[in-house]
């Protein structure tokens, strides 16, 4: 299990890391986000989901703590990731590369690292992984934000519904086999849009961490036992 | 606006690298409560919910391309088309709407 290794292994993810990186990026030149910003979030904060609804949230005006705390919220969810990954790092690998690999953890690697049959993993295999990855998630980034500077005005005003269909495409998949996710998220919906029309006064990003910790509350006395493993 | 622009970068990549980096460093055989770990993985599907309603009313001010190209949309998210197909094509159908409707 070398670096070299990790690589290959990590090819999938890079082939469909550049296509939604390319998304990402002109979605930024359509929200008329400066290019560097767009590229800057690619490279030092590298997660897909966070840097999507981050710009979302950029896009409604929400204030830069709002933006924030919403990112932690996202993202809250690689704790688990990371605690399931270190059980299968060797004990004695350094701490710089412990850092190092904890930068690349995305839903992605995971899964892919998660599902390889060694019981322990090399930090060199996992940091080929890692960074296959995040080269095809920054150059992604570089191609989106060049084509979305071209793009004629009408076409860049269709481009804000892209968005939403990005969301739209990740949560129905979900939502179909799963009732208690489908309840959850028009549960949250329904919170957010009732905050919006009734309680003007709490801004969109506080409506939106309302909403969501209101419904996963829900979500887990509601549906009590049973295991579900969408992730 | 610039400056305030590069604190969000900053601040989104402390909260996104501390949670995947805490663990690896500091937990070796920590076990979250399972109401913890539902609640967690609940999470991401409760913000989709609330970021795509209502906004998603607000992207064009053509109410009924927008719940067209929304119905579109639904239909081909739940076929289970790839996401990158899936927004080619609602971009495709609400740049069209716009001009028929």
């Amino acid at each position: 299990m070398t670096f070299k290794r990790g690589i290959i292994v990590g090819l999938p993810v890079c082939l469909g890391y550049i296509p939604i990186a390319i998304a990402y990026g002109l979605l930024g030149i359509s929200f008329n986000i400066p290019p560097y910003i767009i590229l800057l979030l690619s490279v030092i904060v590298f997660a897909g989901a966070s840097q999507f609804i981050g710009i979302g949230l950029i896009g409604v005006g929400a204030s830069p703590f709002e933006i924030i705390f919403t990112t932690f919220m996202v993202n809250i969810r690689h704790l688990l990731m990371s605690a399931s990954l270190e059980k299968r790092v060797d004990k004695d690998t350094p701490i710089l590369y412990r850092i190092l690999i904890s930068f690349g953890i995305t839903d992605e690697t995971f899964s892919l690292l998660s599902f390889q049959k060694d019981e322990k993993l090399n930090y060199k295999f996992i940091l080929g992984v890692n960074i296959i990855a995040y080269s095809s998630w920054v150059l992604g980034t570089m191609i989106g934000i060049s084509v979305g500077n071209i793009i004629p005005e009408s076409l860049a005003l269709a481009m804000n519904f892209s968005l939403y269909a990005m969301f739209i495409a990740l949560l129905v998949p979900a939502a179909k086999k799963s009732l208690k996710i489908t309840s959850i998220a028009i549960l949250s919906a329904g919170i957010h849009i009732l905050i919006r029309f009734i309680f003007t006064l709490i801004s969109i990003g506080w409506s939106i961490v309302i909403s969501t910790i209101i419904a996963s509350a829900a979500g887990v006395f509601l549906f009590d036992g049973e295991n579900h493993n969408e992730e | 606006m610039k400056n305030e622009l590069l604190f969000v970068a900053i601040g989104m990549m402390v909260v996104t690298f501390i949670p995947r980096l805490i663990p690896m460093l500091f937990m070796k055989d920590v076990k979250l409560p399972e109401k913890l770990n539902r609640f967690l993985s609940f999470i991401p599907y409760a913000i989709l919910g609330a970021l795509i309603f209502p906004s998603v009313f607000e992207t064009s001010e053509n109410l009924p391309a927008v719940i067209l190209t929304l119905i579109i949309c639904f239909i081909v998210s739940y076929i289970g088309l790839n996401p990158t197909i899936v927004v080619i094509i609602s971009i495709v159908s609400i740049y069209l709407f716009n001009i028929i409707l």
